[in-house]
């Protein structure tokens, strides 16, 4: 049975039909066209598909769209503003911390996660709040150092 | 992975999800953080009637300490017990264990409620009910053999939580809710024993709330855990071990040792325990304690990458990892 239910995304309100069933990324991506987060082991494993909620890393592949009715949902896209490219989003580019771009939403989402708790986060707390997200391509160095780049400036 | 349908309940009070609970008893499933249930739910191994959401529901996530101890909702996700000052102070292992769940994104979400009561796991079971209609089901799924051991009329797939045997090591209690009453049990009576229904719980009663009593004089305790990496993975064996040391002659005045990842659930044991009790913390003593623990690990090969025999070798040594390691910490 489908219900309409709202859901704040990137600061905007936005209304879907989605029976309980659907997941928060399946609505993401199938009815706001958000694809940012991505779908790979639909388990809870990889991290592909982490956004914020509450500001908070999260897997939207295990969340239930209606349990993020109330909730500040915040995805990649939401990161830039306009054309600037959030100093996250720039450091992986500036890094080579992009390969094939699979995992990458969810990296920047998950140090978005730990950057705004701790600015100044060490290389090994960096680590430790990426250890649920898994890349295939780089090798994980890049991405480390890219994130461990932005935290720099603040420490 | 589609979601059978259910009908999706998001109780606004206590009152309300127990009432829930006790009209659909038996045909529900509670859900806190998701990070156990969800999964289930995608790969249609678990199909309920009815889904409580118990994210409005207040009182459910709290962190309460006085003298007696600590009291902590059901509802509390791990990353806030990991980062809680309480915790760290009245129950730190605790913290240690709820720290090496999963990742941080599930740590965000999920709860030691949660954790208390995964499903047990196996390789064959967690597999979509798509892939395992090749066989016939097997016994925790309702067949009558295990297509892992290949044995009838008994299910083997292990426990894996890690605050579990934690918790058991801190003597803790659980309080069980529904709509005739509260019970407060130790930790390890909300264990079956048996895989197929691993919580002995009624089909309309929850659990509220975990309660640890006040550190000891003198005490300390340790978790130790062993997975293949270092985040992401279940445990494939762990031990934890809380210590209490006589101030006067340094021996071992108390000693509870709880094993996960190897058996049918969380497991004191007090084998263990007695070689402990009343003994100076030697080299010897340690051994031996280590080795009643590997006799009680009851692991089968029914975990990726879990070579029985390596976790039994696995729990001797983080038994006597985590028996130093309480030792130290209880001598402050």
């Amino acid at each position: 049975m489908k219900k309409f239910i709202q859901l704040m995304v990137n600061g905007e309100a936005h209304e879907v039909a989605a029976s309980a069933q659907r997941t928060l990324l399946e609505v993401l991506r199938e009815d706001l066209g958000l694809t940012g987060a991505k779908e790979a082991c639909g388990l809870g494993t990889c991290g592909a598909c982490t956004v914020l909620v509450n500001g908070k890393a999260t897997l939207a592949c295990l969340m239930l769209a209606h349990t993020a009715v109330g909730k500040e949902i915040t995805t990649v896209e939401g990161l830039a503003k306009g054309q600037e490219l959030h100093p996250l989003q720039q450091a992986f580019l500036d890094h080579g911390s992009v390969q094939c771009g699979f995992c990458s939403p969810g990296m920047i989402m998950s140090a978005k996660s730990l950057l705004d708790e701790k600015p100044a986060a060490t290389d090994e707390e960096i680590r430790a709040a990426l250890a649920g997200n898994l890349c295939r391509c780089t090798g994980y160095v890049k991405i480390v150092a890219a994130v461990s780049a932005v935290a720099e400036k603040s420490r | 992975m589609r979601i059978e349908p259910f009908t999706y309940l998001r109780p606004a009070t206590w009152q309300e999800a127990y009432a829930a609970l006790a009209e659909h008893a038996g045909r529900t499933c509670i859900l806190a953080g998701g990070t156990d249930l969800v999964p289930r739910l995608k790969q249609q191994i678990t199909r309920p009637a009815y889904v409580i959401d118990m994210t409005d529901v207040e009182k459910y996530s709290y962190v309460h300490s006085d003298a007696s101890g600590l009291c902590i909702g059901a509802g509390t996700t791990l990353q806030a017990i990991a980062a809680s000052e309480d915790i760290k102070k009245g129950a730190p292992a605790l913290v240690e264990a709820a720290s090496k769940v999963a990742s941080q994104q599930i740590r965000n979400v999920g709860t030691v409620g949660g954790n208390l009561c995964q499903e047990t796991r196996c390789w064959y079971y967690n597999q979509s009910l798509s892939w395992k209609r090749a066989k016939p089901p097997c016994y925790k799924a309702g067949g009558e053999i295990c297509h892992v051991v290949n044995k009838p009329s008994q299910c083997y797939a292990a426990f894996q939580g890690d605050t579990a045997p934690a918790l058991l090591a801190l003597d803790a209690q659980v309080r069980i809710v529904s709509t005739h009453g509260v019970r407060i049990i130790p930790l390890e009576l909300l264990y079956s024993g048996k895989s197929e229904s691993p919580l002995a719980l009624a089909p309309d009663e929850m659990v509220a709330e975990v309660r640890i009593p006040a550190p000891a004089a003198g005490s300390g305790a340790s978790y130790m855990k062993f997975s293949h990496r270092r985040a992401v993975d279940f445990p494939l064996a762990a031990v934890a071990v809380w210590l209490q040391q006589d101030g006067s002659n340094g021996r071992i005045a108390d000693a509870r040792l709880a094993l996960s990842g190897v058996g049918s659930a969380p497991l004191r044991v007090p084998a263990a325990e007695e070689v402990l009790i009343g003994r100076e913390m030697d080299g010897a003593a340690i051994a031996e304690a280590a080795e009643a623990a590997v006799k009680a690990a009851r692991p089968v090969n029914n975990l990726h990458h879990g070579n029985p025999a390596l976790r039994r070798q696995m729990v001797g040594i983080l038994s006597r990892l985590a028996i130093e390691e309480a030792g130290k910490k209880a001598r402050g």
